[in-house]
């Protein structure tokens, strides 16, 4: 039975930390580009 | 200060907004939620034991991957049909979402197959037909991200985007047909179809609401993003054409 | 419509047999690959013969890309395709003609693998009415799904690799249902094979479908 909770552990990290991560790389390249981009076209903030 | 330069302060660099911003605390919280429900409070199922936590993850990014796929499709259409750009971004940036939760469905789901299954892999119809969409879906993004015309790329991807979810379905037909017309699917039987109540449904539940929460944020801020690279895209073009045209004046 | 298909169809098999690429090129590479099958499985175990089906539609997929590859190639020069779109024909009508020359000779170099295969694993033939339906069927969706990919991928620098990537992955159903269906005749029991050829009729009207819609946005931009 304990074996199973390595499965569990390995799993739930994975979806946690590849959401994190996806979300981390989306937000710092939308910084990165919103420099580059005039505000006015930024037209959600 | 005037009401001007206050709000071109107040205009931050990024591609949140106070709607993502609301939406993200709600994400967060209900990850924990999900933490706390499918991890702690929820019981151990009767035949696959503890293993079924994995589940709560599993089958909620399925459903959202899957959602991600309809959503390229069906923009797709609607740029090929309406000249959309709007809906262009749409489809983009689903599809790159769905291929994220692809991914994660097909390691959670071989993670959840070793200790139920024995193996990591099988040939199963569902294991094969996402291992099947992740590489329609990684064609999709390899074209709509061709060094290439923005019109180009966009207008081929469209097409691409808009065959994905009759090609998913006649994959999944017949991996289906592959697979029952030599063995009965036997080892499925006690997955997720088995009925399920009480705590384990309400986590299962939340898995839903926390996963759908973090779809919907990813997919506005992702919408987002393809736009801002669509912007830079094209002051890059003009940038350049601008260049071009001051060394010929001056020559 | 038919006429410009024909016009189209016409001239890239009037290439075909001056050029003779395929039949100097592709056909040899097709037979090479069941000779390397060989190699790579024991022909005395019953690995070969049991695989012969698969291996032969491997072949036939494989080598139906390198004759995409050339179907396109020889549009690409001299600023064919703009000629093409200029010629004010029927975009429809240059899908079909172009799936109508590939089909034409994927026909041909399945007949010779055929024969290559009978030879060389020693294959008894039997159930011609469900592999020739079958043969027609699976040659009529590779064509169609490889040339609108074909022309996706056309133009491009990255086109060899493209093509591969996009429409591999979108023929699993025709590679499982063509092979299914093969080995239901080849093992005697042709009611097995019938549901797959009706799946892969849907696959190739779809295609068709797509392809005689698509075309022409696709030959009017770059």
């Amino acid at each position: 039975m304990s074996g199973n909770w390595g499965y569990i552990a390995a799993a739930w990290i994975i979806v946690f930390g590849g959401l994190a991560g996806y979300a981390i790389r989306t937000i710092v390249r939308g910084r990165s580009l919103s420099k580059q981009v005039p505000a006015e076209k930024r037209r959600w903030s | 200060m005037t009401t001007q330069s206050s709000n071109t302060l107040a205009v931050p660099d990024s591609t949140g907004s106070r709607g993502t911003r609301i939406i993200g605390v709600l994400a967060l919280l209900s990850m924990a939620a999900l933490a706390l429900f499918g991890l702690v409070l929820s019981p151990p199922d009767a035949s696959q034991g503890e293993v079924v936590r994995i589940l709560y993850v599993h089958v909620p990014s399925a459903t959202f991957a899957y959602i991600g796929c309809f959503l390229t499709t069906f923009g797709s259409a609607m740029y090929l049909w309406r000249r959309s750009r709007w809906w262009e971004l749409v489809a983009y940036a689903s599809a790159e979402i769905a291929t994220v939760f692809t991914a994660i469905v097909l390691v959670t789901g071989m993670i959840w197959g070793r200790p139920t299954w024995g193996v990591y892999w099988v040939w199963d119809a569902r294991l094969t037909s996402t291992a099947m969409l992740l590489l329609l879906l990684l064609g999709y993004l390899a074209v709509r991200r061709l060094p290439a015309d923005h019109e180009v790329r966009t207008r081929r991807a469209a097409i691409v985007g808009l065959l994905l979810v009759p090609n998913v379905m006649i994959v999944r037909q017949s991996v289906q047909w592959w697979r029952t017309l030599h063995q009965k699917p036997t080892l499925l039987a006690n997955g997720v179809g088995a009925k399920i109540e009480g705590l384990m449904l309400f986590s299962l539940f939340i898995g839903f609401i926390a996963i759908g929460l973090v779809f919907t944020w990813l997919l506005i801020h992702r919408f987002r993003l393809a736009w801002l690279e669509d912007q830079v895209d094209e002051a890059g073009l003009d940038v350049a054409i601008a260049e071009r045209r001051a060394e010929g004046a001056a020559s | 419509m038919l006429h410009d298909a024909l016009l189209i169809a016409g001239k890239d098999l009037r290439l075909e047999l001056r050029s003779r690429v395929a039949l100097n090129q592709v056909l040899p590479f097709a037979l090479l690959v069941l000779v390397l099958f060989a190699f790579a499985l024991d022909p005395d175990k019953s690995a070969l013969t049991q695989a012969t089906p698969g291996l032969y539609w491997i072949a036939v997929l494989f080598s139906a890309l390198l004759a995409l590859q050339r179907s396109f190639a020889i549009e690409a020069a001299d600023g064919n395709r703009d000629a093409l779109r200029l010629s004010g024909l029927d975009p429809a009508g240059i899908f079909v003609g172009k799936v109508l020359a590939v089909s034409v000779q994927l026909i041909v170099l399945e007949m010779l693998l055929g024969i290559g295969v009978a030879v060389l694993y020693t294959t008894r033939i039997e159930g011609w009415g469900l592999l020739i339906v079958t043969s027609v069927i699976a040659t009529a969706s590779i064509a169609a799904a490889g040339t609108l990919f074909g022309v996706l991928a056309a133009g491009l620098r990255v086109r060899e690799t493209l093509l591969p990537l996009l429409l591999l992955p979108v023929l699993a159903p025709v590679l499982i249902g063509s092979t299914r269906a093969f080995e239901a005749a080849l093992n005697g029991s042709p009611s097995e094979g019938w549901p797959w050829v009706g799946l892969m009729s849907v696959f190739a009207l779809l295609y068709i479908v797509a392809g005689v819609l698509g075309f022409g946005p696709l030959l009017e931009e770059s």
